[in-house]
């Protein structure tokens, strides 16, 4: 249930029991607790989720995955990207699609930008290209910074 | 001598697993030189040959590795790519058991492309070179037009 459907619907109830005051004091209360709670649940929205399940499926690819000599993707190149997606909003992962790489790494392509990021162990490389230059850089120090920094600057 | 071939025909580049396609994306990785044997280029066969699908049909089939679909080419758009300091042809490799085989062969600087040996590392883990994810996304923007499923 998203934040906005949970408000709608105390809202609801509130209205149903308005005379009922110990039940009304119940429900402010609850909603005060919720309002100043300092864990307050995330809602992702769907490219979140399909990234998500995208990365699951990967984590099932097994050697060969590609019908020849692809490597399985590499457990700590899942949690480099778990880490930049726990970073990330919504917004930053607009118009990105997630795709493994035979060498067990992970790749971010956007389509319209005609640009990429693959994520390895340590570290990661970039490219963009406009007007048939390709820009990019290799061996750059991994962070979930660093990645979403490129997404944006991309 | 390999012969260029003319930029109205079209090429087939096979697929061989489910998993190249994503969501009806055909993944860059389809379009990888493989390291492992020095894969100098891409190939592909020429679909005004007759032959072409019991040729394509006749690569060596593995456990792992059934012919799955195809991605149709055209080899003008192929060489139109422009990319700064990258020329991408399409020459004829046939030999006498496969007479519409051909292939995409990349030079970059005037270097031929050739798996493994331009990129930064093939070790598990290791971020790929940015040069050749762009030579890739080039392919894949073309193949993405006519994928096929056997």
């Amino acid at each position: 249930m998203t934040a906005i459907e949970l408000n709608a619907q105390l809202l609801r109830e509130i209205s149903n029991i308005a005379d009922n005051e110990s039940y009304l004091q119940k429900t402010l209360d609850f909603i005060t607790k919720l309002t100043k709670s300092k864990t307050s649940t995330v809602v992702r929205g769907q490219v979140y989720t399909e990234m998500i399940e995208r990365l699951s499926d990967f984590q099932e690819y097994e050697k060969g995955w590609d019908g020849d000599d692809a490597l399985p993707i590499s457990r700590q190149v899942v949690k480099n990207f778990k880490k930049v997606l726990q970073k990330s909003l919504d917004k930053d992962l607009i118009g990105w699609t997630l795709f493994p790489a035979a060498n067990g790494t992970l790749l971010l392509q956007n389509k319209a930008r005609k640009s990429g990021i693959n994520i390895g162990t340590d570290g990661f490389s970039y490219y963009s290209v406009e007007n048939g230059d390709v820009k990019g850089e290799n061996h750059l120090k991994f962070s979930p910074k660093a990645i979403l920094e490129t997404m944006k600057r991309i | 001598m390999k012969f260029m071939i003319h930029p109205l025909e079209n090429v087939a580049r096979a697929i061989f697993s489910p998993k190249m396609i994503l969501k009806g994306e055909i993944q860059p990785e389809a379009f990888r030189l493989r390291p492992s044997i020095s894969e100098n280029y891409l190939s592909v066969m020429r679909m005004s040959f007759p032959s072409w699908v019991e040729d394509i049909k006749r690569i060596p089939q593995r456990k792992n590795r059934k012919l799955y679909g195809f991605a149709e080419m055209n080899v003008g758009e192929i060489r139109d790519i422009r990319l700064k300091d990258v020329v991408y042809d399409v020459l004829e490799c046939s030999q006498e058991s496969i007479a519409s085989h051909a292939g995409i062969f990349i030079t970059v600087n005037g270097e031929n492309l050739i798996g493994g040996q331009t990129l930064v590392s093939v070790a598990p883990g290791i971020e790929q070179d940015f040069m050749i994810l762009a030579i890739q996304r080039e392919l894949v923007e073309i193949a993405q037009k006519g994928l096929y499923r056997v």
